[in-house]
């Protein structure tokens, strides 16, 4: 059992402090994601629980032990670098062997786990090649090897796809995924690529300036993001962020914004929103269609808008509209017709999907939601 | 024109003999200035030294000069001073090289992790390479004078001497004033150069390497070792011909006395060039030396080709 506990856990570097209050819990066997833009403490994190860097304050376990003071060799962890960091002047099947070699292992043990390992990774016609003689690719394969042999109660990944280019990594994502049903551990793996954490993460942590920003399912993460900021860093591409005010409307509340016919609020998940509040009004580039391609809409409400620029992606389309002074993006998928820029287009937005934050705090306004359907 | 070259018809057709002819001497044209310069002040001086060897050439017989085969390297042979000289050659080298390479790792180790005052520290220890070779060897030789400093007094105190004296009038100990201070002139340059191989050692190995279980002295043996011997290897192979061949310690602090129980090849060449003034001879000498160094090098760059696969 390999638990990990983040107990108000801060890292300063001199007056800079990197991370604040860090409070986590990761369960036996859980694949958890920190993402977050550059800078904001993805991996000093990570490489605290490596214990490659100290802990300024607060308190680390894994597996019920703490492990503040234990040194990276203590922890029972294996880290993937992003730069893979394989020894240079050892062989595949040495840079493997080498935690065991270290652990003084019998060479038959080594031999066989080096084997296994390299098996599941597809790497056997390159256990007697030097790294150099690999590709990124395979080089990172040889990382992850490395990191299985030693059969860690932490797999800790930084980063690992991102010298990649695209197309490998998609592929190397989807292994990864595999190779965690297969080779069942807690894994913590850090990335700034969004579609990464979503793919992977049984839990997604969003992180900003060395804080938790929101810890949830993908799905939640998506869907009921925490902040204006989560809204505008999961998804791709990224949730309208429109800012706006609430005004009495009638008996109901409307949001106002400029060039937006009023967009009346339901009250049944944003009762608590008071008229004349600066809010920021969000909306992803689904929930908006030219009502002649639009699919089915739980509110749906129209409006018209000019078409200023097309995107077309083969199986999508991204619409660019013109809405007061923003810059608005609707996503078509399997659009039926070409698209063109056009004035004066009907659309539809569907009022089910809208996220309301506030514009001070930037925090969600909308009534948790209880049920997902 | 890319069309047309690249047919088969014309890139099937090598150039005709007399273009390639001219292009190789084109070639060795170009060249000319480089290897006439080299073959100016590297190989004709060399030329005339090994010639000196075979050369009875004594400045102040100047009628007698003339060739006179091998005689030189029989008389060589039959020199017991030659003899010692070598010997002495091999200790001062050794012993010189040795504790160069162990010191300047430990301050280069000691150098490339952070510490407060790592700057000042380090100007310091790479001040004795800064500090003319005539210099420190006179500073030596007054450290090593028992009337003008504590250092005799201290090396009894720790039981190195039996009695404060001077070591470099003592014909068994007199060739370790020189290697004293020769260790101490040239471990900045064993430092400074591993130094720079440290730097250039990533550090997320070392990283890695913990994670994976290493202890420090494992991450040494199993990282830095591995990755630090190209650079000394040649530091090695650099500083053993370099001080090998360098006489001026020991003419500073012994003259290669008492009774040329300290003296080295080039310094036995230094002597019998310009004391007694026989050239063939010292040519010979010097002849000798080369053709050893010239062997150890091979012999260690192979060595370290096999390390190498
Ligand atoms: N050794 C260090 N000294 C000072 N500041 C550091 C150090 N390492 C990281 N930082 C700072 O800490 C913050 C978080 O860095 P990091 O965890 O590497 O971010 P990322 O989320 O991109 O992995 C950054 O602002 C970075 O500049
Ligand atoms: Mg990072």
């Amino acid at each position: 059992m390999a638990e990990v506990l983040l107990r108000q856990v801060v890292k300063r570097y001199g007056a800079f402090q990197a991370v604040h209050d860090f409070d986590l819990d990761i369960a036996h066997e859980e694949f958890v994601v920190f993402v977050g833009p550059s800078g904001c403490g993805k991996s000093t994190t990570l490489r605290m629980i490596a214990g490659l860097e100290e802990i300024s304050g607060g308190e680390i376990q894994i597996g019920s032990r703490v492990v503040n003071d234990l040194p990276p060799r203590a922890r029972n962890i294996s880290m993937v670098f992003q730069n893979y960091a394989l020894y240079p002047h050892m062989t595949v099947r040495q840079n493997q062997g080498f935690g065991l070699r270290m652990a003084k292992r019998p060479k038959e043990e080594i031999e066989e786990k080096v084997n296994r390992a390299s098996k599941l990774l597809g790497l056997r016609e390159f256990l007697s090649r030097l790294p150099a003689a690999l590709s990124g690719g395979q080089r990172q394969r040889v990382a992850m090897g490395r990191a299985i042999v030693r059969n860690p109660d932490v797999f800790l990944f930084d980063e690992p796809l991102s010298n990649l280019d695209a197309k490998l990594r998609g592929q190397m994502r989807t292994e990864i995924k595999k190779l965690h049903d297969k080779v069942r551990t807690t894994v913590i793996y850090v990335t700034h690529d969004q579609v990464e954490a979503m793919t992977l993460a049984d839990r997604i942590v969003v992180m900003r300036d060395g804080r938790i920003e929101q810890v949830d399912t993908p799905y939640e993460v998506f869907h009921a993001p925490a902040s204006r900021f989560v809204a505008g860093f999961i998804g791709s591409p990224p949730m309208n962020l429109i800012e706006a005010r609430t005004v009495a409307d009638g008996d109901g509340i409307s949001v106002s914004a400029p060039g937006w016919p009023a967009l009346p609020l339901d009250p049944a998940i944003f009762g608590q929103v008071g008229p004349d509040r600066a809010v920021t009004l969000g909306l992803r580039p689904e929930a908006i269609a030219p009502e002649r391609m639009a699919g089915s809409m739980a509110r749906p409400l129209a409006f018209n808008a000019d078409i200023t620029l097309v995107e077309p992606l083969g199986g999508e389309a991204l619409l660019f509209l013109k809405m007061g002074k923003d810059e608005i993006t609707a996503r078509i998928f399997r659009p039926s017709t070409r698209l063109a820029p056009e004035r004066d287009v009907r659309f539809v937005v569907d009022l089910a999907e809208m996220h309301l934050f506030d514009a001070g705090t930037g925090a969600r306004l909308n009534a948790p939601r209880t049920a997902i359907s | 024109m890319s069309v047309a070259a690249d047919s088969p018809a014309t890139s099937g057709r090598s150039p005709s003999r007399p273009r390639r002819r001219f292009a190789a001497a084109e070639a060795w044209f170009y060249l000319a200035p480089g290897i006439s310069i080299v073959a100016l002040v590297m190989l004709v001086p060399l030329a005339v030294g090994i010639s000196f060897s075979f050369q009875n050439y004594v400045i102040f017989r100047p009628m007698s000069r003339g060739w006179n085969g091998v005689e030189n390297y029989i008389d060589l042979w039959t020199d017991r001073t030659f003899w010692l000289a070598l010997a002495n050659t091999a200790r001062w080298t050794f012993w010189s090289v040795a504790f160069q390479l162990g010191l300047g790792l430990g301050l280069a180790l000691i150098l490339n992790k952070p510490f407060p005052g790592r700057a000042v520290f380090q100007s310091l220890v790479f001040l004795p390479w800064a500090v003319p070779t005539f210099l420190s060897g006179l500073n030596w030789q007054w450290l090593f004078n028992p009337i003008v400093s504590p250092l005799p007094a201290w090396l009894t105190a720790v039981g190195v001497l039996d009695a404060p004296r001077n070591i470099l009038s003592d014909p068994d100990l007199a060739l370790y004033g020189p290697i004293t201070a020769m260790i101490w002139w040239g471990v900045p340059f064993f430092a400074i150069t591993l130094l720079a191989a440290l730097r250039s050692i990533p550090q997320d190995l070392y990283e890695a390497a913990s994670i994976d279980g290493a202890s420090a002295w494992q991450s040494f043996r199993h990282i830095t070792v591995p990755f630090l011997m190209p650079m000394i290897t040649i530091t090695i192979l650099l500083r053993t011909v370099w001080v090998a061949n360098s006489p001026d310690l020991i003419f500073v602090m012994t003259e290669g006395g008492p009774a040329n129980s300290s003296q080295t090849l080039p310094n036995y060449v230094f002597t019998s060039a310009y004391k007694s003034m026989d050239f063939g001879y010292a040519s010979a000498l010097a002849t000798v030396l080369m053709v050893l160094l010239v062997m150890y090098s091979v012999l260690l760059l192979f060595i370290r080709g096999r390390l190498g696969q």
